[in-house]
């Protein structure tokens, strides 16, 4: 069950890592997308601002020259009204909310000469009320000091950098001055206003596009006018924190600004990354709104992150579902197991699960069963080949054990004939036989070779050796007794079975031998002198097979020290490895080699031996069957 | 052995090829049993590449002749390799199946 | 004992005021002390020594009044008028004051580099390039170096007088301005971002490489009151020394002083002019801030350049000047 888990477990990982990868991909794309997305929205948004922002400021900005300018014909014509220049000063004071204070300030000597001649009117700080003085003496030498000054070496009008105004207004203010000029273009004076920045600094630290953006504005020298850190004001310029910091970025942003281009520019602003728009102003400021990338991702952050976790939490049911499902479909495999589990501890007949799907666990399935039915039919058949064997086998070392019980051991002991026989059987043949009698001075003998194998092969020997016995014991010519032992054999001998057999019966005074032949291998005849030859006798034909067969008989005279070697087919037609056989002629030779002074039995042993070093070791297929005969 | 059977009308011409042994003698039996049950008139077997007839397979041979007289055919065998016929002489077999 | 701080800006109206008010009743350990401009870190280490109570060690009260860039009396006069009792003040400045029969004596010597420059808006080849350039410079003064400067190149340059600050210079309104390296010049860096090299002019590297500031009183103070001025000076040289080792803290300290006039300035200002400052006080010969008089060659070379700017008719000793 354990392995089972693991497989639907690692397959559904496998799943997972995959679906992860993917669907990581996608969300880092569509991450980077929407930022980018999010990034340039919030670039068009903040540029609008800051251009409703400009176009705020600079309204009032116009509004202010528009009003100096619109007395300045005025004041021309009543330069030299005092009184008038003090009301000037105090209407442009009074009509106009922004402006917090106005001079009409002269060039040294030139108002009746008077050093100093600033009629100037201010609003004051906390009460609003007008207040009309004269600016300008030894301690405010007025045409020294920069709003004066400028303009005049400019010889246009100027907007001041803005400072505080302890001695008027008490305000943050600018002071626009507009030169007087006369009909040769000379200065000869100064018609300023004051623009309170106050409400400057309120409009800018209200207008945000996102939380934590913010504006700055600076002057012409850097200085901030306004900024959310109310301590920078006119302390700091945009240079400062920059040079502390070695910060290029901030450098080039504060002399862009200051050469007044509109642009946008992305910068990291203590440690967190923004971008700036900036545009400049009519009067030479420039103003700057600092979007940080931290409000405009916020969304997008969150996003991610809600996405991020639902990501998780899908991948996670992903995982333990598909896992699920896999166990659920692949638990046929761990029946299908169990049952070859089953099968092979020697339960043939495990039923094996059903499936219902047409898939390919259908198919293992079948392939299951079919593999059990044909274990089932293999084993059967193995069973009945086993005790078919078996039987085949008992049934040939039954042959084997008759075939040898026929064998005669007891050889005779004569002085005039010295015979000897052996037969080595084959594994599975049973078919040779050898047989001998003496009867008085007369010896009979027989060697046979029977055709077929196993216990039929046996009992046909068996009856071939009796019937020779018994009917050889009768006297009877060895011709006769071959045509009753054929007949004998031939009785109900359906499977035609046959015997080849050389029967002889050799009168040891006389020295005759009476011979029949019953298609057997022609016998080996070694003279006195050694010289051995093929006695061709008829061949008639192997007993058992046709009654009433004509069998007939020869007759031959041998000499002392004849040698007789009968053998069957498994001596000729011993194999060795390579197919060859024995054959006649080496039979022969080996014959020849023979002197009569050998025993019968040292003969018959050593053919044996010759044979076997013939075959070299291959396996022996048929009986050998050799005997001897000495006539001594 | 191998054993070729190739039938035109109702003679069988048949081709032996091989050694015919305790071994392979049941195979050839199962071989030639559709010319023992035939009804064959003429069985002519080409035995030029027969190599070897052991004892077993000359008792097959005499069963073929044996069904074949019986229902009144002819069994002929050719060409037998002389080392073949010489098995078939001893055992006096030559006369009884007909070796051309 | 602690020293106090009185407001500068308004006035030397108000400072006046008290003055004589506590004139007759002035304790003889008190001293007031008068820096040559607003509050700011070249004055570190009078600040300092207030601060951590190295002149209360020394067993004096002091009040440092600053001077304001609207006054019409120089420092110079006021000391001379016995308004103060000490102030800084350049050599040139007593050089001349001495030349106008205002017996003013070095105390000591805490500059030792000039640090004069002129910052333009056009690169300066050679001192020809500010032939007939509108160059801005101090109303009250501190230029005479410059003038030594022009006549000595034959320059005719337009000068146009400012109170203080650099908006001259960044409204376009002139081709240059006059600033010291430890104080306008810095503003200008902060205002515009960096002043290109080619732009800048140093006039020590002119051969007008004279000290600057000092402590001064008037012969007559210091016989009167030598026991005084010298600790006055010991103390004074502590808080330099003390400053130059402990800059952050100086900082602050001269960040609270600033912070109570309203200055528009800093941190960061403050640290750069500090720096600069300091390193202006190091004797280039010994490679030390040790507060070396103007030495005699030197006196001279100055008292000859002035001489021939025409701002000395008289013969000034050397020995008279320098204590």
């Amino acid at each position: 069950m354990s392995i089972k888990k693991n497989f639907a477990s690692r397959l559904s990982l496998y799943v997972l890592l995959l679906s992860a990868s993917l669907l990581l991909v996608v969300t880092i794309l569509a991450t980077v997308f929407s930022a980018t997305f999010v990034l340039n929205e919030a670039n068009v948004r903040a540029e609008k601002v800051l251009d409703n922002t400009v176009l705020e400021i600079e309204k009032v900005i116009t509004e202010v020259e528009r009003a100096v300018d619109n007395v300045d014909w005025v004041v021309q014509r009543n330069v030299n009204d005092e009184q008038f220049l003090y009301t000037v000063t105090r209407e442009l004071v009074a009509t106009n909310p922004n402006i917090v204070g106005s001079a009409v300030a002269f060039e040294p000597y030139y108002f009746k000469n008077r050093k100093y001649f600033a009629p100037f009117t201010y609003s004051g700080d906390i009460s609003h009320e007008l207040h009309t003085v004269q600016l300008g003496n030894e301690h405010y030498d007025y045409p020294t000091l920069d709003w004066y000054q400028i303009p005049k070496l400019l010889g246009k009008p100027y907007w001041s950098e803005p400072y505080y105004d302890d001695g008027g207004s008490g305000q943050r203010i600018s002071t626009y001055s507009m030169p007087l000029k006369d009909e040769e273009g000379k200065i000869y004076g100064m018609l300023t206003a004051d623009l309170s920045l106050e409400w400057m600094s309120d409009l800018v630290t209200s207008i945000k596009t996102t939380p934590n953006s913010y504006i700055l504005l600076i002057g012409r020298n850097g200085a901030y006018i306004a900024h959310e850190k109310k301590e920078k004001v006119l302390n700091e310029t945009i240079f400062t924190s920059a040079l502390e910091m070695e910060d290029t970025t901030a450098i080039r942003i504060g002399k862009n600004m200051l050469a007044g281009e509109r642009g946008m520019i992305h910068f990291k602003n203590d440690d967190d990354k923004a971008f700036v728009v900036y545009s400049p102003l009519s009067n030479g400021w420039s103003i700057g709104l600092v979007c940080p990338y931290k409000d405009i991702y916020y969304y997008v952050n969150l996003l991610i992150i809600i996405l991020m976790v639902l990501l998780i939490l899908g991948l996670l049911v992903l995982f333990l579902g598909s896992r699920r499902i896999i166990r659920k479909q692949t638990s046929p495999i761990v029946e299908f197991g169990n049952a070859a589990m089953t099968i092979a501890k020697g339960n043939f007949n495990a039923s094996i699960p059903e499936v219902k799907t047409k898939d390919e666990i259908l198919q293992l399935r079948n392939s299951l069963d079919y593999m059990q039915r044909s274990i089932n039919e293999y084993i059967v058949e193995l069973k009945s080949t086993t005790a078919s064997n078996e039987r085949y086998e008992s049934e040939l070392n039954i042959g084997r054990e008759i075939q040898m019980s026929m064998l005669p051991q007891n050889f005779p002991q004569r002085g005039d004939c010295s015979l000897y026989a052996m037969v080595q059987p084959a594994k599975e043949v049973g078919g040779d036989l050898y047989d001998f009698v003496e009867v008085g001075d007369s010896i009979f003998f027989l060697v046979g070779d029977v055709s077929g194998k196993g216990v039929p092969a046996a009992l046909f020997m068996a009856i071939a050796r009796a019937a020779f016995r018994f009917i050889g014991a009768l006297g009877l010519p060895i011709s006769e007794v071959m045509c009753r032992v054929n007949n004998c054999l031939a009785d109900g001998n359906k499977n035609e079975m046959f015997v080849t057999m050389f029967a002889g019966r050799i009168d040891l005074k006389t020295r005759k031998m009476d011979y029949c032949n019953a298609g057997h291998n022609p016998i080996v005849v070694i003279a006195p002198d050694g010289k051995p030859t093929y006695l061709h006798a008829k061949p008639n034909l192997a007993a058992g097979l046709f009654a009433d067969f004509p069998y007939e008989e020869e007759q031959i005279q041998l000499e002392q020290d004849t040698r007789l070697i009968l053998y069957t087919d498994g001596v000729t037609e011993a194999e060795r490895e390579d197919k060859s056989q024995y054959g006649e002629d080496r039979l022969l030779e080996w014959a020849s080699k023979i002197n009569s002074s050998v025993t019968s039995n040292a003969a018959v042993l050593d053919l044996y031996s010759h044979v076997k070093s013939f075959t070299h070791g291959a396996d022996q297929n048929d009986d050998i069957t050799i005997m001897s005969i000495l006539l001594k | 052995m191998n054993v070729t059977i190739n039938e035109e009308g109702a003679k069988a011409l048949v081709k032996l090829e091989g050694r015919l042994d305790t071994t392979n003698a049941d195979q050839f039996m199962k071989d030639i049993t559709p010319l023992m049950n035939g009804a064959h008139q003429e069985i002519e077997m080409d035995c030029t590449d027969m190599e070897y007839t052991s004892s077993q397979g000359l008792r097959m041979f005499l069963m073929l002749q044996k069904s074949v007289s019986a229902r009144g055919a002819k069994l002929v065998l050719r060409n037998m390799k002389p080392h073949v016929k010489e098995v078939f002489d001893i055992t006096g077999f030559s006369h009884i199946i007909n070796i051309l | 004992m602690k020293a106090r701080l009185i407001l500068g800006r308004c006035g030397p109206i108000m400072a006046l005021w008290l003055l004589l008010a506590c004139w007759p009743a002035r304790a003889q350990h008190v001293i007031t002390f008068m820096p040559q401009w607003t509050p700011q870190t070249q004055f570190a280490g009078y600040y300092v020594a207030v601060e951590k109570g190295f002149y209360a060690e020394e067993g004096i009260d002091v009040v440092i009044d600053h001077f304001g860039g609207s006054s019409t009396e120089s420092v110079v006069e006021k000391v001379n008028k016995r308004k103060v009792d000490i102030i800084t003040t350049q050599l040139v400045s007593a050089m001349i004051a001495r030349d106008k029969g205002i017996k003013l004596i070095n105390v000591l010597q805490t500059s030792q580099v000039n640090g004069l420059m002129c910052a333009t808006h056009f690169p300066i080849e050679s001192p020809q390039s500010l032939e007939g350039a509108r160059i801005g410079r101090w109303k009250a003064g501190f230029a005479e170096v410059c003038d030594v400067f022009c006549q000595r190149n034959g320059l005719e340059v337009e000068w146009v007088p400012y109170i203080q600050g650099i908006n001259l210079y960044v409204s376009g309104a002139v081709d240059g301005l006059l600033c010291y390296s430890y104080s306008e010049y810095l503003q200008l860096v902060l205002a515009t971002g960096g002043i290109p090299k080619e732009n800048i002019i140093r006039f020590r590297d002119y051969g007008l490489d004279f000290p600057e500031d000092g402590l001064y009183v008037t012969e007559t103070y210091y016989k009167n009151n030598k026991e005084m001025v010298d600790k006055f000076v010991r103390a004074s040289r502590r808080g330099w020394d003390y400053a130059r080792e402990h800059r952050e803290e100086t900082l602050d300290i001269c960040m609270r002083v600033i912070k109570e006039y309203n200055v528009a300035t800093s941190r960061i200002l403050q640290k750069m002019m500090l720096d600069e400052v300091l390193s202006l006080q190091v004797n280039p010969t010994t490679g030390q801030a040790d507060f070396a008089p103007p030495r005699q060659d030197v006196f001279e070379s100055l008292k000859a350049s002035l001489t021939e700017a025409g701002y000395l008719k008289s013969d000034i000793n050397y020995k008279e000047v320098i204590r």
